[in-house]
């Protein structure tokens, strides 16, 4: 990547590995890691600086002056080089690296939100639900524990369908069915499971299952007691969702709950309808969905088989379409309008820029900040932790890293670099609770996110 | 067999002073990072070859003084110790003056017994700068050049007479 342009814009210098600027990028590893990517620049064989990359692009810093002229040269060269290198070479590994954090971060909120609904169902008296169901949703949810990882599976297998259609029609999703009240991409998602899923199916078999599927799920969305704590949890606190978690969990979950209501309760879906638009619903899903419709064995055979063969399909999907992976199977962001009180607040990933933000300030940009820079340890140029920058070892107000601390005071001549004082061994834990109260503004904010993130 | 025991004795090694070079590493590199943004007038630094450990520094003598338009040339080596302990610095070229001696060697307090691992490359090229100007004369390495500094024009002539550009 390092190749021949930038020897040759560099102009002037004699040529040879030792000559050029190599930037190349790396994954930060060991205590500090932070998980953030970066960028090491090499200037004539040695590592000059190394840029933090900050999920989904670069971050390069401010304009830099130098005296000398080469070194002016050579970083105007590195900046335009580095923009290059981050956008053609490295944006490929980041989005699949942050595709895979958000799917991971995606599955865990689902699952949490799966078993924190059991709660959110008890509570739910909006709903009217009738005797019968509440037996019904007894079962269901025994059921819907003992099957959790069959779930698992069908909620990816829904995910990549739904991908599919969002990239094959995307105009469905505002049907005239779809209200406020209910998931609005769920509904059309029989329609849809007929039209975006038929040129992607070479299995005629497969793709009658998939309007069975669509039409059992729409059964579930009508007013009938969802029998999956998981489904109503989401219904109930994120309509603006994608569609994709709620319904899927909920279509698992029917076709793992007790079979033998199955018939029973689709007519009743089918038959009663809702109060509102449900009933437009159900006939607009009787009319795809009655040919399809088949004894429940015979679909739980043809769902395992069909299983098998969209998860290929789904495969071949995440390594070849990462970005349509990435939006359908987003997670909440913590700003989000919508986002459930109950789930746990990641104030992670929120700090994520302010730590890029404090890395800035540390990374030496500004070289009259190395020194007096409280965020990184001047002794050893790390930056700080949490603990780190609470800690003040001495009086004078020169700021160091633990580990330097100790190794100072264990190895060394045990005196503050600043100001040459002996450090005061006794009086360092005292001195941690002092300093607790000293940059008041700077702390409070800390003790804040720390809170939130309990 | 014997090379095998070999080998593993000297890969050994390096992994158990592995952290601390990449620690010094990083350092020496904020601090050339630092060193080359800052470009400050009359000094400057870098490493030498592909060995961060070692760096040759220049400095250019202070404006009136007898060092005035002289460039001297340093040689910097840091262990793995850095910044805890100083760097071994001596001047590559003979620089007639009360604290440096004739093979180089430089009596400079902060690098010895009041070295602070808060000071780095600049601040030991500039100190050193700034001791051309103003030696010590109480502890003298080169008790001629003590003696003689009194005599400022004398002085310089035995400063250009000795004086070989490095």
């Amino acid at each position: 990547m390092s190749g021949g342009r930038p020897r040759r814009r560099f102009g002037g210098r004699t040529s040879g590995a030792e000559d050029g600027f190599k930037v190349e990028p790396r994954r930060r590893r060991g205590i500090r890691a932070r998980g953030l990517l970066r960028l090491r620049v090499r200037f004539r064989g040695h590592f000059v600086h190394s840029y933090p990359i900050y999920w989904g692009g670069p971050r390069i810093f401010p304009p830099i002056a130098s005296t000398r002229e080469i070194e002016r040269a050579a970083f105007s060269f590195l900046l335009s080089v580095s923009v290059a290198i981050v956008s053609s070479n490295s944006s490929p590994s980041l989005s699949t690296a942050s595709a895979r954090l958000f799917s991971r971060v995606g599955k865990g909120f689902e699952s949490e939100g799966g078993s924190m609904g059991y709660d959110a169902m008890a509570n739910n008296a909006s709903v009217p639900a009738m005797s019968r169901d509440f037996g019904k949703k007894k079962k269901a949810n025994r059921s819907a524990k003992l099957k959790q990882c069959k779930l698992d599976a069908r909620r990816e297998q829904w995910l990549s369908q739904v991908k599919n259609k969002s990239c094959l029609d995307g105009s469905t999703e505002a049907s005239p069915t779809a209200t406020i009240s209910q998931p609005r991409m769920s509904l059309p998602r029989p329609d849809q499971g007929v039209l975006g899923i038929r040129p992607r199916n070479m299995n005629p078999q497969l793709e009658m299952e998939h309007d069975g599927l669509g039409l059992r799920d729409s059964g579930l969305d009508s007013p009938v007691q969802s029998p999956t704590p998981g489904e109503n949890m989401q219904r109930k606190v994120c309509p603006s969702i994608s569609g994709s978690s709620g319904s899927s969990i909920g279509s698992c979950s029917r076709s793992v709950s007790d079979e033998e209501e199955d018939g029973q309760e689709e007519e009743k879906g089918d038959d009663k309808g809702g109060p509102d638009d449900w009933e437009a619903i159900a006939d607009a899903l009787s009319a795809t969905g009655n040919h399809t419709r088949i004894t429940p064995d015979a679909e739980k055979i043809t769902e395992d088989s069909m299983m098998n063969g969209v998860e290929d399909t789904r495969l071949v999907d995440g390594a070849t379409k990462p970005d349509a992976n990435q939006v359908t199977r987003r997670a909440w962001r913590p700003d989000d309008a919508a986002r459930p009180h109950c789930l746990p607040n990641l104030s992670k990933q929120r700090s994520f820029p302010v730590n890029i933000e404090r890395r800035l300030a540390a990374s030496g940009w500004d070289p009259r900040t190395i020194i007096s820079a409280p965020s990184s340890c001047p002794i050893c140029v790390e930056d700080f932790d949490l603990t780190d920058s609470s800690f003040l070892p001495c009086y004078c107000g020169f700021r160091i890293c633990l580990f330097c601390h100790k190794k100072i005071s264990e190895e060394g001549d045990g005196r503050c670099p600043g100001c040459r004082k002996k450090y005061d061994r006794v009086a360092c834990t005292e001195k941690i609770v002092i300093a607790a109260g000293l940059p008041l503004p700077f702390r409070f904010s800390r003790s804040c996110s720390m809170n939130a993130r309990t | 067999m014997q090379d095998n025991i070999a080998a593993g004795g000297k890969q050994h090694q390096p992994i158990s002073k592995g952290a601390d070079y990449q620690s010094v590493m990083k350092r020496l590199q904020s601090e050339l990072m630092a060193l080359m943004m800052r470009g400050d007038p009359g000094v400057s630094a870098f490493p030498e070859g592909d060995n961060i450990l070692c760096w040759k520094g220049t400095i250019t003598g202070g404006k009136d003084t007898v060092y005035e338009g002289m460039v001297y040339k340093l040689s910097l080596s840091f262990s793995t110790d850095y910044p805890f302990k100083p760097p071994k610095v001596k001047f590559e070229n003979t620089c007639f003056h009360p604290n440096v001696d004739l093979c180089g060697n430089i009596c400079l307090d902060i690098l010895q017994d009041k070295w602070s691992s808060a000071y780095d490359v600049r601040s030991i090229l500039l100190s050193i700068q700034s001791l051309l100007g103003e030696p010590n004369n109480d502890s003298p390495l080169n008790s001629q050049a003590a003696a003689l500094w009194a005599n400022q024009e004398e002085f310089k002539k035995m400063v250009e007479k000795l004086y070989k550009p490095a």
